[in-house]
This record gives structure tokens, sequence and C-alpha cells, in this order.
């Protein structure tokens, strides 16, 4: 099968565990003898390029968070441009692959309108969701120019001499965009949750599959740990919404009135809001914590496994509705018990006190108490080591994932090609 | 989604308030996405702030009382305007039709009791409180004011969502002899000396200060005089006179309230900034005068070591000697003042109000899809 795989990030330009899986996935599919094509964005290299099997050269916008403020036309060039050279290079693609199936993963800050283009091309095309993006497809800015902000512009501006030009304007949409939403034939989601907000959004996929993340465990070994707890860790994005702060108060709590003053945590990951990390320093050093808290920076996803050996639980704070959560996954592979929120996804993998403790999100004192009862009870530490290990090799495994998503993505190319009615 | 804000507090010169709800409209409003914004006021705005834009309205919700405007005028706009979601600083209204969001700076009323009357105390716990329980979500400015609230109001910290404030771009760093000529042609002063700002309460700690001042400048040849920027009563005035060495008393100079352009300048021309504050919410003061390039000296206490982070020098503030001690050091060693210079601008660069304003947009999102129960 000849598989054309869209994603805005692909390693080794990489912001989190979506793009990373989707390596796995791919290098997983192409030693079961398929022909992968992947089409990314330029996120990370100075210019366009094209490789054996990657393509990088889709245009991505950078995260709103980083985005200055754009005068409208600025903004509008912009935007046409990126329409432009997406549209040129997923149909340049799409002719020199000639894929059995455009297999789509993470849209997000790629141009929707090659979403449209593959569902009008004719070709099977179906879509692996591991996060909001298709929830929220209709954000796309130059989707959302023409169907949100033009009518409103009409409306707001119907007089007699604007009533002409803007009659011309309003063809614009049809000729550049299709007026049908996407039709999200075929999708696959990595928890129940993320299909359930895309069903809450409006979305037509309740046919959806979900197809939870695997973990490649010969990656991810188990090591059994020896008492004391000692070693805490938070590896992922240090972003507001992952809840570090969290983690650093409960950490103070800890210290400051359980006297657990031998604790140490370790936050590991890129600071893509520079602001967040400052006011995490600044939390470290008002609850005098500087002794204990270590900012580790990003590290390479082939330290993971000896950063998860090194430390004994895994925090895993979040305070957004998670998709999945792949790090805890990781780090119980490894035998890390992991403290943390339910919040999204996560629901779908941790039993409290079964093979993880559960906290309510931005409750640092719940998530003290949670930590405490790990370090003064070593017992109930290996049981949940021990159970979530377990857990990860009769639910999540890697090849266990790449079985179904290879047998879906199958079913949808026949579906698609009519040789299955 | 429609958004409409409390824009009452931007009538009160000189407040943080102010200075929040100001920097939040214009950069909610250059947001490439932001929302749509209404910024209600129950009278018209002669301050010259808010002129409206294709991104935002103003509105003037009449009332005939004062007491009635939030609870009753406010809630039939709302329905009007088909708001999505209400946002004010410290009280929305009771009974809103839409969900409301609510900033509370800080909670000095319930930690600090002496510092209000009864009558303050029991409004303002009762309808911060209320407002708060009302609210599907509550903005403050640091870690160190969520855990006061979830301590004093026992709020589920699940509700509190911190959003850090920064200096605006008027506080930048400029040439000491332009801010110095500025500084003398706008307020006589001349360099050099110590900065104090935004006394007018009890929790500015302004006396342990001026004594901490005296303290060092009564072991120094050539003194430095002590500039106070706020609003300091003719009475207090006289009792810190009183308690200063005749000879000092033409070294302090009271200022008054002023601008945030000319209050640039004096922060850049002075030698060193002093915030001793027994309580802050936040302390834009402190990143005002790194954002101005002058070292910092400021209260170990609340939320100041957290907005301060490394980059200033942090005391004990009801200590006379700590505050001494620290301002002395500051004074006499050169290397520490270029130190401090340049981990404050590398701190104050950290905190933008575009990403305050951007956190906030998302909290709108939020709190439009919680239901009143979460």
């Amino acid at each position: 099968m000849k598989i054309l795989v869209v994603s805005n990030l692909y390693p080794p330009h990489y912001r989190g565990g979506y793009e990373l899986g989707c390596h796995d996935v791919v290098r997983g599919l192409q030693a079961r003898g398929h022909r992968v094509l992947v089409l990314t964005s330029t996120y990370g290299v100075s210019e366009p390029t094209r490789t054996e099997g990657v393509w990088r050269v889709l245009d991505h916008e950078i995260d709103r968070a980083e985005r200055l403020p754009l005068g409208p036309l600025t903004r509008f060039g912009q935007l046409a441009r990126r329409e432009q050279r997406s549209r040129a290079a997923f149909l340049a693609a799409v002719l020199a692959f000639t894929p059995d199936v455009v297999y789509f993963w993470n849209l997000a800050n790629l141009s929707i309108t090659v979403a449209f283009l593959a569902e009008s091309s004719g070709t099977p095309v179906c879509y692996f969701v591991s996060d909001p993006w298709l929830a929220n497809w209709e954000q796309d800015p130059w989707y959302a120019l023409w169907h949100g902000t033009a009518p409103r512009f009409r409306r707001a501006a119907g007089g007699r001499w604007t009533r002409l030009p803007l009659g011309v304007l309003k063809q614009l949409p049809k000729m550049l965009l299709p007026n049908s939403p996407l039709a999200l034939r075929h999708t696959q989601f990595t928890s129940r949750h993320l299909r359930k907000s895309a069903l809450a959004a409006g979305k037509p996929v309740g046919h959806g599959k979900v197809i939870h993340w695997g973990i490649d465990l010969q990656r991810f070994p188990y090591r059994e740990r020896r008492p004391p707890v000692t070693r805490l860790l938070y590896a992922g994005q240090v972003l507001p919404h992952k809840g570090v702060h969290t983690a650093v108060e409960a950490l103070g709590i800890l210290v400051s009135e359980l006297g657990q003053t031998q604790l140490t945590f370790t936050i590991v990951g890129g600071a893509h809001w520079p602001g967040y990390e400052s006011q995490l320093r600044g939390l470290v050093e008002s609850l005098r914590l500087s002794g204990n808290v270590a900012f580790a920076g990003p590290r390479a996803r082939h330290e993971l496994t000896r950063l998860y050996h090194e430390h004994d639980v895994l925090l895993f704070p979040s305070i957004w509705e998670e998709p999945f959560g792949i790090t805890p996954l990781e780090a119980m592979a490894c035998g890390t018990v992991v403290v943390g929120t339910i919040t999204g996804g996560s629901a779908e993998v941790f039993r409290h006190e079964t093979n993880a403790l559960v906290f309510p999100k931005e409750d640092a004192r719940a998530c003290a108490r949670q930590l405490h009862r790990l370090v003064v009870d070593p017992i109930l530490y290996a049981a949940l080591s021990r159970n979530a290990r377990a857990m990860v090799e009769t639910r999540f495994t890697l090849p266990g994932m790449i079985d179904r998503l290879e047998a879906d993505l199958e079913r949808v190319a026949r579906i698609g090609t009519g040789a299955l009615s | 989604m429609r958004i409409a804000l409390d824009g009452r507090p931007i009538a009160a010169l000189w407040t943080g308030d102010r200075t929040y709800l100001v920097n939040l409209i214009r950069h909610l409003s250059a947001t490439a996405r932001g929302p749509q914004l209404c910024v209600y006021l129950r009278e018209p705005d002669r301050t010259g702030t808010l002129c409206g834009n294709a991104r935002y309205r103003v509105r003037r919700v009449p009332s005939s009382r004062g007491a009635t405007w939030t609870p009753v005028a406010v809630p039939q706009a709302l329905t009007q305007d088909g708001i999505d979601v209400f946002h004010a600083v410290y009280v929305v209204p009771p009974l809103a039709p839409c969900a409301t969001v609510v900033t509370v700076h800080d909670v000095s009323f319930r930690l600090f009791p002496r510092w209000f009357s009864l009558r303050e105390y029991v409004m303002q716990t009762l309808l911060v409180g209320l407002s708060m329980l009302r609210s599907r979500l509550v903005v403050v400015p640091t870690f160190a004011t969520k855990r006061d609230i979830v301590r004093t109001f026992g709020l589920s910290p699940r509700k509190l969502r911190v959003t850090p404030y920064a200096a605006a771009r008027a506080f930048s760093p400029q040439d000491p002899a332009e801010s110095a000529a500025a500084v003398a042609r706008r307020h006589g002063l001349t360099r050099p000396y110590v900065l104090g700002v935004g006394f007018g309460h009890s929790r500015k700690n302004v006396e342990r200060l001026v004594l901490a001042w005296q303290s060092v400048m009564r072991n120094v040849a050539a003194p430095t005089s002590l500039v106070l920027v706020g609003h300091v009563s003719p009475a207090a005035r006289a009792a810190l006179t009183r308690r200063l060495d005749s000879a000092l008393h033409e070294l302090v100079r009271f200022t008054g309230y002023v601008r945030d352009e000319d209050l640039s300048a004096l922060y850049a021309a002075a030698e060193v900034f002093v915030y001793p504050s027994l309580y802050e919410g936040f302390g834009l003061p402190v990143l005002e005068a790194m954002a101005s390039g002058t070292p910092v000296v400021t209260s170990a206490v609340s939320s100041l070591p957290e907005v301060a982070g490394n980059a200033a020098v942090l005391v004990n503030p009801y200590s006379v000697d700590a505050i001494a001690v620290a301002l002395g050091d500051v004074l006499e060693s050169r290397g520490l003042r270029g130190d401090l210079r340049e981990r404050g601008l590398r701190r104050a660069a950290e905190f933008s109000w575009e990403h305050c304003a951007w956190q906030t947009a998302q909290l709108y999102a939020e709190a439009a899809s919680l239901t009143p129960e979460e």
C-alpha cells in the first residue's frame, strides 16, 4: 500500500508526542512493506527540502502565543501565500507519489485546504486524531476569513454603495473553498475523549475508531525500584496548561509542611512559552525550593528512558483536557509510578490506586498527599509500578497499535477504490 | 465569542486596576484571533483612554445609582448584547445571564483586616467572596495570590488561573543622562537618589523605608536623596519628617502621582528602587523598575519573590535594619548594581501583556465551555 502521511511536524524537528508517534508509526508501516511518503512543514528547516520519504514543503504558522499582531493586509498576504504554496505542494506530492490512501495526522497550523483537496481528489482519506485540531478545524485562518469574517462584514456593511463590490466578494469563497464542511468519512482517534469532543463540536465522526497509542517496550524496558522514593520528574512541554506549577506547589507543601526535604524534582522539557518558565522559576524561589528543583531543559528522545529509570515518580499534573498522554505510558512501561490528573484522555489509562495515583487538577495539596503516600508506603509504590507495566504490556504496545492502524487503513483503501462495497 | 468587560476602573487614574484593564483591552483587541470585546462604562470615559476600534466597542450602561449598576443594569445589558462571558475586576453580578470571570488582584482585606475599616472588610469579603463563588473562573496574577485565596476563602484551586501581568511598554531602559535631565526639568530633582513608589497605603511600608534610608545616610559622607512617588497625605509627610534627623529633611522629596512616561524617567535616573511592601498581589512597580533598568530591593514576602525571581535583593520588610543593609550594599557596590540591572532587564522581558491577553482569551473560551457546577 502507498500511504501519503500529512503531519504538521515531523522528527527530528518536533515539539511533542503527536509527531514522535507519527514517526514511530511511519517506521512501523514501512517495516511491514508499505511505501510511505511524509508531507510535512518547513518547521525547523530554513527552506523547503525533499528527501527520500520526507518532503518538508508545507507552510506552518507559528503558534498564536508567539505571533505578533499583524496588520490586516500583511496578514492577508501571508495567508494567501500559505494557501498557494500548500495547494501546490500537496498536488505535487499526490501526482508524484499516487497514494492509495492519504493519511492525515496533525493539521494544526497547516492549511486545511489540503484536506479539502484530498477529499475531492477521489483518493481515500483517513484522519488520525490525537489532539483537538479536528474539533476546531474551522478555526483555520483562511477558512475563517471567508466563512466567518466576510459574512459578518457583509451584514455590517450592507449599504447601497457597498452592495456591488461585496456581491463580488461573496462569490470569492465559493471559488476558493468548497462550501460544505470536511466529510471526515474515515477517522481514527487516540482516545474516546477526543472522539467525544469532536462529536460534541458537531463533527460527523460517530463511526470513528478509537486506537490508543502504543509504546515500544524494547525502548522502554522495566526496571524495578527500591525505596526510598526521592526523585520526582516532569517530562513534557513547559506550558501553563500542563500544570507544572501544581507539581512545584505540591513539592513546596511536602518540603515545608511534611519535612520531606530529601525530595528532588527535575523538570525536563522545552519552554515554548518563556514567560511561564520564568513564572515557575519565580515560584521555586518564593517557595525556597532552589535546592530541590532543577530545570533540565529539553532532552533528546533517546535520553528519556534513562531519565525515567533515574526517577521514581513521574508527575503528570495537566490541567487541560489531555488528548491522551504518551509520556505517562512510557514512564509506566519503565516502572516509574505516575501521579497525575485524569483530565481528558488520561482517564482511559490511569486507574487510581491500581496503576497510578490521581488528584484533581490545580490541587497542589491533593497532589502532595498522593506523593506522600508513595514516600511512606513502599508496598503501594511497588504494586503500582508492577501493575502499570503489566497494563502497558497488555493494552498499549506499539506493534498492537500498528496492527489496528494497518488493518483500518487497508479497509479504507479498499472502500475508497470500490473494492469493498 | 462576545466578551463584555467592566471598564469602570479605567476612570480611576493611578491605580493598578486601570493599568490592568487598559493593557488587557489594548492587547486583546490587537490579537489576531481575539474575541469581540465590549467595554461597559457607567459614566462617559473622561480620561480619553477608550476610543473603540474594529475589535472592541465602548458601551455606556446607564444606572441611576452606583449600587444597582452591577446587579441590575449590567445583567440587562448582557442580555441585550447576547454576551457569552462577562469579565470584571473583583465584583461580578450575582445573577448574570452568561458565564462570568472575575479578576482578583489580591486579598489584602482578608489577610490584613487591620488596614481596612470594618465596613470595607465586611463588604469586600462578601462581595469578592460571592463573586468568586459565582464566577466560572477566577483570574489571579501570581501563585502566591492563588494560595492566599485558597487559604482564606476555601475556594477550590481548580477555579483559579494565574495570568501574570507585565510592565507597560513605556517602561524601557533609557539613557541615564537624558532621564536625569528630564527628571530635573519636570520635578526639580537631582541625582543621585533612591526611589520609592506607590505610597498612600500602610502596606507600602513607607515609614520603615524612610528609617532605613536615614540609617544608611547617617554613615555616608555624600548622602543620596530619597524620592517618594505617590500620594502621601500632609499629615503622614509631617509624621515622617518628624522622625528624620533635621539634616536629612531637605533630602526627602515627595512628587505626588506622576504619569507613566515621567515615572519611567524617574526609575531610569534612580540609583536603586526600594519597594519594601508588606503585601502585594503582584507588585507591578518591581517589574516597571526592572524594565527601566533600575536595580531593585524588595520584600521577601507575599508575591514579590515570585515576581522578582533572582533579579532583586530580597529583604525582610518588617526589619528596618535588613532594608538598610540591603540598600547600603546596593548603593556601595557599582558591580552589584550592574548585575541587578542586567538581571532585572532579563526578568522584566519575560513578562508581557501580549501573553497576559492571550492567556485571558483562552480563559474566556474555557469559561464559556464550562458548565456552572464545574
